[in-house]
């Protein structure tokens, strides 16, 4: 097992709740998020689609500019409190000291732009020179082992293979050489050959340049090979939240040990695998429960899941649960 | 199961998509989308195509469905040619055969209820309007859900009950032979569990045999008797799940399952064998190794000739020029 130096505090969210105004009410889409990023650590946000983990990713770089949503709580990067900053404010963090990949590298770039354009372009808005920028083009062409830089700089995103454009995006956020790197779903559309590539490229920058990752995810399988710490989402909160060991040996809240249970291991093969009955439910009514009660085994037995939210209880250094059962079994 | 009877029989199948190089450009080139694929499928088990984007695995489960038309060889389905087939014929073969697609919205028909979507094949088929509707009703019984989501439209269900409700048309027909095209890999971890298991109870209840083609080895190594991997267009090798996931012999099965993300953060650091490149680097002689680009051991040899198909151990076939040196 490496250490990886744990440092101070890169990115904080504290009580976040993110609601949406639809027409039979609010949905609460994120509600009561506490999350600490340290430099260097790779924090996986893991969940089912629809829990809100793409959701706060956005509005740490505010993408979003719905003014349907309503935002609660504060989210700290650096120290400094980023949430209701100007926008000419956020333009000088976003891109240059938090920066950003996506599910789909074809959906990000420019169609019609060559692909070492695209990179040169954010180097020139530092005040380099054009000839330098694409010098320094070729050099992040590299790193990020793009085969034959020199030429695949002059090539168009469409002629190439959507590795190659995710190395490309990787590429173009590193030319800024920004602090905290959100990674949503970043190699969802890509082959398992191709994946493992990526994220070998991810740890890398993670080691050498110390970069704090937001990795928004479904797949535990990523989670266990890069991860530092997890955060399990449900419903727009985190119920359970630890470092990867702690997930992975001992989960506590219901819904993570359902979810670590559900995955077709390699190891077993019993032909059958543990489902979790019913579906993710839409929160329109904020009332005083325990979001997973449905589908939750254990429900029935504990009046007290259906009339309060359960409390955050700590496990140990790091490891947090809200579940009311956790709340006796509290070591 | 009965293991002698080949309900599928695929041999020697090609298909080439000719593309032009530029725009107007009167330049063409080739991709060899199936080359040369021969395999057989026995009645009653699940057999899983594995195979990275590119590699053909799709265009070959088109093909067995009749939706592709495929340039040389032959496909048994049955007992029935499919390649010559007449248009009463290869209906009756499609009622026998039936589909489930990846994207279950994509495949349902968003202006029909679902009871429109689950009759339709069997009203095209000739059944009485009043027989379909109890039929649907049935079917919809067998997937698991409640008679009354009949009357709903698509985009009121979740992704997990619109691929329900793709199963239950499929199974209307009461087919021998479904094939799965990436079954559950549009839906979430705990759904797709779900989905799974109903698939594998049908499967042991009507005895159907099951094609499941997919990218995700966790899924497949789970649910499959035999799996078949590809790669460009081949098959490279094929064998019992057992043989493939433990005993693999394939230097592309052995990076493909290393390339899997172990569940299991003490195994993280653990050094793993990689490819280089991507899928799609292929030499430019057609009688090579496909793999030989980015293969780690490739010799002189893999450039100038299609390695032979091997029987390694019985029923364990691969390809490779490293397994003939080794006999």
């Amino acid at each position: 097992m490496e250490t990886v130096d744990i440092g101070k505090a890169l990115l904080q969210l504290e009580n976040l709740s993110i609601d949406y105004r639809i027409n039979t009410g609010m949905l609460s889409a994120v509600h009561n998020v506490n999350l600490t990023l340290r430099h260097g650590e790779i924090y996986a946000l893991v969940g089912e689609s629809g829990c809100g983990k793409s959701t706060i990713a956005h509005n740490v770089m505010r993408l979003s500019i719905d003014h349907n949503e309503v935002i609660n709580g504060r989210i700290i990067f650096e120290g400094q409190d980023i949430t209701s900053i100007p926008e000419p404010e956020m333009e000088k963090i976003r891109g240059k000291k938090i920066g950003m990949i996506f599910q789909n590298p074809l959906d990000s770039l420019n169609p019609v732009y060559r692909s070492g354009t695209q990179v040169t372009e954010a180097l020139m808005l530092d005040g380099m020179s054009k000839k330098e920028a694409v010098l320094r083009t070729i050099e992040l062409f590299r790193d990020v082992q793009i085969p034959n830089p020199e030429q695949r700089i002059a090539a168009f995103p469409h002629e190439l293979s959507g590795g190659m454009r995710q190395r490309v995006m990787i590429a173009m956020m590193l030319a800024r050489n920004p602090s905290l790197l959100i990674a949503d779903e970043p190699t969802t559309a890509l082959d398992v050959t191709v994946e493992a590539q990526i994220l070998r490229i991810m740890k890398r920058l993670q080691q050498k340049f110390r970069t704090g990752i937001l990795l928004i995810t479904h797949n535990f399988g990523i989670v266990a090979e890069i991860a530092d710490r997890i955060g399990i989402m449900y419903a727009g909160e985190i119920v359970e939240e630890g470092t990867v060991f702690d997930i992975f040996k001992n989960p506590v809240h219901p819904y993570s040990r359902a979810l670590l249970s559900t995955l077709p291991r390699y190891h077993k093969s019993l032909r059958r695998i543990a489902a979790i009955d019913g579906n993710v439910p839409r929160i329109t009514e904020k009332r005083a429960e325990c979001r997973f009660r449905n589908r939750c085994p254990y429900s029935s037995e504990d009046e007290r899941c259906a009339t309060q939210s359960p409390n955050a209880v700590s496990f140990g250094s790091g490891h947090i649960v809200r579940c009311h059962r956790a709340e006796e079994d509290r070591v | 199961m009965s293991e002698h009877n080949a309900i599928i029989s695929i041999r020697n199948l090609n298909k080439q998509f000719v593309l032009s190089k530029r725009l107007f450009s009167r330049k063409k080139s080739v991709v060899n989308a199936v080359h040369d694929f021969s395999m057989d499928v026995y009645e009653g088990e699940v057999v899983g195509l594995i195979g990275e984007s590119g590699s053909g695995k799709t265009t070959l489960a088109r093909i067995l469905l009749g939706l592709t038309e495929a340039d040389e060889g032959s496909i048994r389905i049955d007992g029935t040619e499919l390649t010559n087939a007449g248009r009463k014929q290869l209906r009756e073969i499609r009622s026998r055969c039936a589909v489930v697609f990846q994207d279950p919205a994509a495949n349902l028909n968003p202006r029909q209820t679902v009871e429109s979507s689950i009759t339709r094949p069997l009203v095209i088929t000739g059944v009485p309007r009043r027989e379909a509707k109890r039929k649907a009703a049935e079917a919809l019984r067998e997937v698991q859900m409640d008679e009354s989501y009949l009357f709903s439209y698509p985009h009121q269900l979740s992704g997990g009950q619109q691929q329900r409700i793709a199963i239950a048309r499929a199974l209307v027909m009461r087919p021998k032979i479904m094939i799965l095209d990436e079954p559950t890999s549009a839906l979430d971890i705990s759904v797709q569990a779900q989905v799974l298991n109903l698939l594998l109870d049908l499967q042991e209840e009507y005895s159907l045999t099951y094609l499941i083609v997919t990218h995700d080895l966790s899924v497949i190594r789970y649910v499959s008797d035999r799996i078949a991997v590809m790669y460009m267009g081949r098959l490279v090798e094929y064998g019992t799940t057992e043989d493939i996931i433990n005993n693999s012999l394939h230097p592309y099965t052995k990076i493909l399952i290393n390339s899997v993300p172990v569940l299991d953060p003490e195994h993280r650091n653990n050094e793993k064998a990689m490819f280089s490149g991507e899928p799609g680097e292929t030499p430019e002689k057609l009688a090579a190794c496909r793999l030989a680009q980015r293969c780690p051991y490739a010799m002189q040899q893999c450039f100038e000739g299609t390695p032979p198909m091997q029987e390694v151990t019985p029923g364990h076939f691969a390809e490779c020029f490293l397994l003939s040196d080794r006999r």
